[in-house]
């Protein structure tokens, strides 16, 4: 079954995965995804030497990483310093519905393909230029990744135990939410096309999009004055009480345990046998029990201490307690019923990596194919397709391009491998 | 200027877990009809509050995420109620349902109901875990939801024994999940035909933590916390560092470029502060991950001795990706997002007068997404939405 986006082609200039992980969302609904791209800056993807790789060994075809990053999509390698290499791709802008591209500012602008130059040339074209800061403002030079942006943006400081130094986060959510929201642009663009057949163009900054993703923090600091500190696990604003990670038996085992309905309260007290507590009618409130909270935690505290972290969340779930194992991948992968379930985690086959697992997406649709489908694409690996049926560029004009270095492909195993 | 998305209609029942994707529609212009519960919305009793007003037209964390939306109360448990609801969705391109598996069955509006009403509504239902399934009926939050999602155990400190995994905030479970809906409900319309999608928030959060399942599948591997910094297999040098006047520093050295070097170096250096960092040797990558902890140290001296803001700005010039650590209220007068017009006002009328609000952060060139009116009192346009005095 076709996805949504089916016959929506896109001219694929992103990287890494705040810029790549965005027309991999594209890629599971269905568009078709033309990723350009070289072995050489600045049109390479540094993603695609990072690792893991597949037996250990680095190589352009070989990195867990970007192949997960770049699920579905194909590969059209073209040197982009050389101008034939540009004209190809200027070539290829009338058959695409959306360009995308996270260089730093500029770029685009010196091979000829910004904004004005290919809507000159397919007026209802979508255009996403997608970077750290944004093409204008006093930081617009400025360089990013997710944790840059997460640090400008206040979500690493909101987060972390009190007076402590922040903990941030872990990892590039940035790079993902960047990616989202760069996914939604795009969308946005494709519908109002769709309603008024004209195209349109996004600047987005990945440090703007984390800053608009504080949430009411936002509206708590311009309207109260407030300074927003960190509050480890406990609710920010008090609208869930208890509201914690609690320790379990074993080593760095926790269990996350939220309660704001009295139900829920009733629940909780009755399964950790906190008959005591259950009798407070003081408690019965989420301001009784804010006014208590360190009470209250350590009477959870207490009982989970012995417990087995997934067994807990079983008894509490079955009572109607919000409650879950602060998980690891291992357990995501291994122990979550509900995600094998659904299959979040589906295996490709790919001669160079194996077997692997790539994340799904999260929705099913009625009436429609989507999600994860064929692995990664070979550095090049669709070059010899894309320009004869796109272009119709005869056999002998692809070997001349291949000799004269302007274009490149990856069609056999040994030539994956090689680079 | 026009608004990117003003010719959609969106139905939203009001909940946690639509308010966000509702505001991504309602700030580029769709209309956006919030139907509420009799007693309003349930987020209308979240804090924070408007200066300390604890009633159901104060709550910022409503105010945030409700720009722009229309307020009708219908009452879904009556029949007359559900007329109104299957009346609204016949004119409606998408609806954001955030009920319980099942719920909306249960009072009568099962999903072949809705479809009658109008065949080509793109029905998002979002729930805590999806519609079937082992785990199903259970109940989330956004900390249960990041806990399960993998996102809390790579958030927190190496260096603090039997310190917890940390959730990050900013209610972030719901806008991955909303965000979600978002593009799904869109991607559905570019067929222009009807669609039902069942979004688990709990998917939403579980596919979005990086490098840890590649790490986990080339490797058996499993990424562990450190402090400040992202989450590892092995233990990585320290790249938060405490400035002068006490705000940190993002201090990320990964994929430094030779010039990036060259700059950090020489800065360090005007200040007699370079240490042994002149050494070439530094650009053998070996000897630099060798070092990588003596190095850190080394910036981690420097920061000390300037202000985060001196540090930022210094940094980017030589082409470093650092940041300064901001608090959320230092956005307020931040002059990179002033230039863009981030920050807007909205006109609350009398007594608040003109309110400031975070726009959006998608800056369009042929049209506009950023909100241009406060949310909704409860059921100020239920008159309208139901048809009374319309002769309908």
């Amino acid at each position: 079954m076709p996805g949504p986006l089916d016959g929506i082609r896109v001219l694929d200039f992103t990287r890494h995965l705040a810029g790549a992980g965005s027309t991999r969302i594209l890629a599971t609904l269905g568009a078709e995804i033309l990723r350009i791209e070289w072995p050489h800056p600045p049109a390479l993807d540094f993603l695609r030497l990072s690792g893991p790789h597949a037996g250990g060994r680095p190589g352009m075809n070989r990195g867990g990483f970007f192949a997960q990053v770049n699920v579905g999509k194909k590969s059209v390698a073209i040197d982009m310093s050389t101008d034939a290499g540009k004209e190809i791709a200027r070539e290829l802008i009338p058959h695409c519905d959306v360009l995308a591209e996270s260089f730093s500012p500029g770029v685009m602008k010196r091979w000829g393909l910004d904004y004005e130059s290919v809507r000159a040339i397919r007026p209802d074209i979508i255009y996403l230029s997608a970077s750290g800061f944004g093409q204008t403002g006093p930081y617009a030079g400025y360089r990013s990744v997710g944790p840059t942006a997460q640090a400008y943006s206040g979500l690493t400081a909101s987060s972390g135990l009190p007076d402590r130094e922040p903990a941030g986060w872990g990892f590039s959510y940035m790079d993902h939410m960047g990616a989202v929201m760069n996914a939604a642009a795009i969308l946005m663009g494709l519908e109002r096309r769709r309603a008024r057949g004209e195209g349109e163009f996004f600047d987005a900054g990945q440090s703007q999009h984390g800053c608009a993703l504080l949430g009411p923090m936002l509206l708590d600091v311009s309207l109260n004055g407030a300074q927003v500190r960190p509050k480890g696990n406990r609710d920010l604003y008090g609208n869930f009480c208890p509201n914690n990670a609690y320790r379990c038996r074993g080593e760095d085992s926790w269990l996350a345990i939220s309660v704001r309905e009295p139900s829920e309260w009733a629940a909780l007290c009755k399964t950790i046998d906190a008959d005591d507590l259950a009798a407070r009618p003081d408690l019965v409130t989420l301001a009784g029990r804010l006014a208590h909270e360190d009470e209250i935690d350590a009477c959870i505290a207490a009982w989970t201490r012995s417990r087995d972290a997934r067994e807990a969340m079983v008894v509490l779930q079955d009572a109607g307690v919000p409650a879950g194992v602060a998980q690891t991948v291992e357990d995501k992968v291994h122990r979550d019923p509900q995600l094998a379930f659904r299959g979040l985690y589906t295996k490709l086959d790919d001669p160079v990596l194996g077997q692997k697992r790539y994340e799904d997406v999260p929705v099913t649709m009625s009436g429609f194919g989507v999600g994860v489908s064929s692995p990664s694409p070979w550095l090049g690996a669709d070059t010899r397709d894309v320009l004869r049926d796109l272009l119709g560029y005869p056999e002998e004009r692809l070997e001349q391009l291949k000799a004269a270095a302007i274009i490149d492909d990856a069609i056999t195993l040994e030539e994956a491998e090689a680079v | 200027m026009s608004r990117t998305l003003e010719h959609l209609t969106v139905v939203e029942l009001a909940g946690p877990r639509t308010e966000w994707c509702g505001k991504l529609f309602s700030q580029a212009g769709a209309r956006v009809v919030l139907v509420e519960p009799p007693g309003g919305a349930e987020t209308r009793r979240y804090g924070p509050w408007f200066q300390g007003q604890r009633d159901g037209e104060s709550s910022l964390h409503f105010w945030h995420y409700n720009t722009d939306k229309e307020s009708a109360v219908l009452d879904l448990t009556t029949g007359h109620g559900r007329e109104a609801f299957l009346r609204l969705l016949a004119e409606a391109d998408v609806l954001l349902d955030g009920s319980e598996p099942g719920g909306l069955e249960g009072l009568g509006l099962a999903r072949e109901a809705i479809e009658e009403a109008n065949e080509r509504l793109v029905h998002v239902a979002l729930t805590p875990f999806g519609q079937e399934g082992p785990m199903a009926s259970w109940l989330g939050s956004d900390l249960v939801h990041q806990a399960l999602g993998g996102q809390m155990m790579m958030n927190g400190y190496d260096d603090m024994p039997a310190s917890p995994p940390i959730n990050g905030q900013g209610n972030q479970a719901g806008h991955m999940a909303g965000s979600w809906a978002f593009i799904a409900a869109l991607a559905a319309l570019q067929a222009g035909k009807g669609s039902f999608i069942d979004l688990s928030v709990h998917d939403a959060c579980a596919g979005m933590t990086e490098n840890a399942l590649p790490q986990f599948d080339y490797t058996g591997k499993v990424v562990t916390r450190r402090t400040g910094r992202h989450a590892s297999v092995a233990p990585t040098p320290a790249w938060q560092h405490r400035a002068a006047d006490g705000r940190y520093i993002n201090a990320q050295l990964v994929n430094v470029s030779p010039r990036a070097w060259e700059g950090l170096v020489s800065w360090l250096d005007e200040h007699g502060m370079a240490e042994d960092l002149t050494d070439p040797k530094y650009f053998v990558p070996e000897i630099f991950r060798e070092e990588a902890d003596h190095i850190s140290d080394v910036i981690g001296k420097f920061v000390a001795t300037k202000t985060a803001d001196e540090i930022f700005h210094g940094a980017q010039a030589r082409a470093l990706i650092f940041s300064a650590i901001l608090n959320p209220e230092d956005l307020l007068d931040d002059p990179h997002l002033a230039a863009r017009d981030f920050w807007i006002e909205l006109d609350h009328g009398e007594p608040e007068g003109m309110l400031r609000y975070a726009g959006s952060a998608f800056v369009a060139q042929n049209s506009e997404v950023r909100p241009r009116r406060r949310a909704p009192r409860l059921d100020e346009h239920g008159a309208s939405v139901r048809g009374e005095g319309a002769g309908r």
